[in-house]
């Protein structure tokens, strides 16, 4: 098991006459374009997967480019520095202007990482060579490619999920720090509105019931998050790979316009995550601020 | 409570389905895990080398440029200030020059007064002087004319009368043409 | 003729139902927000921000949906 390079006009082929249709989930599914899952590199059975190789590689090239654009920090910024103080500082005011000066400062280092990360990981996913350069086998139509030795950070659901969760976590954990327990659970379950006499019971046993659909849908908030980020990068990776082997001929021209679906896939993708991470968090954290705030206005 | 075992099972099949569908996407827990710390990692170093020296050093760009204004403003003003100061010596100078010039003047002028008054006053002397030179001369003159006529007077009458007149009668007559004379 | 292929449909036809539905959504959400914006630019990140809470809302029912996958 060699590794080959392989070029991107001469990928697995869509449709082949697949001897044996029903293969093992996390085993390359030949039919079926990529396969659903990251592979463990050196076999089955090894623990690192392409997919974790391309988080590191991006991991390891924005921490270092980070660190050379700041390490000796100039008053008149240029270059590197340049860049990532545009990124930050434009970052920041869209987050301020989302969830308010005070929450930006506590929260801003995940939101930010979380958009910087995502978006670096699909825009790396889609350089040539990702999920064509790898470990195959001589196929009916030519050197396939079955195992690669990259793919892309968020076509795999472990980084999705990974991410969401630490999100969920922090949540959490903000949540209670600007609530505390009983605000926490009144925010959930507690009424709303005014109203009095006979409604207001009727309210507070409404809204009592809609506290547990409320945590039903928080729950299913980082499956959400994880699965449309997921979805959005396989399905686009899924489909460049299709497009790529639909007409042989055409192999080089069909994926072009798809390419630059995906550079903005992949930049509205991070920011729907960056988003509703960061509404998730303003909707838990600011209401009671909010209330007090339109209290006193009036 | 029939019904309560049936949510409960509804729960416990959705877990199961989430996670058989979880598994046929290729997700396990060492993975998973996995990838949290990487993520954590990356958190960590990014804020650590890019958003707090950044922040850090944008509100820091924020705080001078705030402060550039204020300072801006406070040369502003001082400069204003100045300003004023400025032309209130000059405001001042010129009003002292003014006075200055104003005093000067009323100087000339009343030195000029005084000479003049002194020029009138010599003029005057020495044209009182004349008329009084004039005015002896024409006394002196006239006595002087008085003295020969009477002489003559004498002298003709003498000629006339040829009678030698006495120096009384000289004088007499002398007088008395004189004193006619001065009628 | 139509009966029998109901009747033959199986499978996860809910999922493609709720896609469907969720699609529906996000698009009606997003013309909503585009319009909105154009009336009104200056509440463009408030209407953004609204508008991502509404779509992940409605795209959430597909997952719900996949989840019930038999």
């Amino acid at each position: 098991m060699g590794a080959a390079v392989h070029g991107f006009a001469q990928g697995t082929a869509l449709v082949p006459a697949s001897p044996e249709p029903a293969q093992p989930a996390a085993a390359a599914s030949a039919g079926h374009g990529i396969p659903q899952s990251a592979q463990s590199l050196g076999g089955e059975g090894g623990f690192v997967t392409n997919s974790m190789v391309v988080t590191w590689v991006v991991a390891l090239g924005l921490i270092v480019f980070a660190q050379s654009a700041t390490r000796n920090m100039k008053r008149i910024p240029a270059g590197a520095q340049n860049f990532w103080e545009w990124l930050v500082e434009s970052l920041h005011d869209f987050l301020e202007g989302i969830i308010g000066p005070e929450l930006v400062k506590k929260t801003f280092w995940l939101f930010a990482t979380i958009f910087i990360f995502i978006l670096a990981t699909n825009w790396f996913g889609l350089i040539p060579g990702v999920g064509t350069i790898g470990w195959g086998e001589q196929g009916a139509h030519g050197f396939e490619v079955t195992r690669p030795l990259l793919r892309g950070g968020n076509a795999d659901l472990n980084m999705t999920s990974a991410m969401s969760m630490v999100f969920m976590v922090f949540w959490f954990i903000w949540a209670i720090q600007a609530n505390g327990v009983g605000g926490f659970l009144g925010h959930l379950f507690g009424a709303k509105g005014e109203s009095t006499g006979v409604l207001r019971v009727l309210m507070v046993i409404i809204f009592f019931l809609v506290g547990f659909l409320e945590i039903f849908s928080i729950s299913f908030r980082p499956i959400s998050l994880s699965f449309r980020l997921f979805g959005n990068i396989y399905a686009g990776e899924n489909m460049l790979d299709a497009m790529s082997n639909l007409v042989p001929s055409l192999s080089w021209l069909l994926p072009v316009p798809f390419y630059f679906m995906e550079l903005l896939v992949g930049v509205v993708q991070a920011l729907v995550f960056t988003l509703l991470t960061a509404v998730f968090t303003m909707l838990i954290c600011m209401h009671d601020e909010g209330d007090g705030k339109a209290h006193a206005q009036h | 409570m029939n019904q309560f075992i049936q949510f409960a099972s509804i729960g416990s099949d959705l877990a199961g389905t989430a996670k058989d569908t979880a598994q046929r996407f290729g997700w396990d827990a060492p993975h998973f895990i996995a990838q949290v710390i990487s993520f954590l990692i990356v958190a960590a170093l990014l804020y650590k080398f890019a958003y707090k020296p950044i922040l850090t050093v944008l509100d820091e760009r924020r705080h001078q440029i705030a402060e550039g204004l204020a300072n801006a403003e406070k040369i502003k003003a001082e400069l204003a200030k100045t300003e004023a100061a400025r032309l209130e010596v000059l405001n001042q100078a010129n009003t002292q020059a003014n006075k200055l010039i104003e005093e000067a003047r009323v100087a000339a002028a009343k030195v000029r007064e005084q000479e003049t008054q002194k020029a009138i006053a010599a003029a005057e002397q020495i044209i009182a002087k004349a008329h009084e030179a004039a005015a002896a001369d024409q006394a002196r003159m006239l006595t002087d004319l008085k003295r020969e006529v009477g002489r003559l007077v004498v002298q003709t009458a003498a000629a006339v009368t040829g009678k030698i007149l006495t120096p009384e009668d000289q004088k007499r007559l002398a007088e008395e043409t004189t004193r006619q004379l001065a009628a | 003729m139509f009966m029998p292929m109901l009747a033959e449909l199986s499978g996860n036809l809910h999922v493609g139902l709720a896609a469907l539905g969720g699609a529906l959504g996000v698009g009606l959400i997003g013309m909503k927000a585009s319009e909105a914006v154009g009336r009104n630019p200056g509440a463009s990140t408030k209407i953004l921000v609204q508008s991502i809470l509404a779509i992940a809302f409605a795209e959430a029912i597909v997952f719900y949906a996949l989840f019930l996958v038999k």
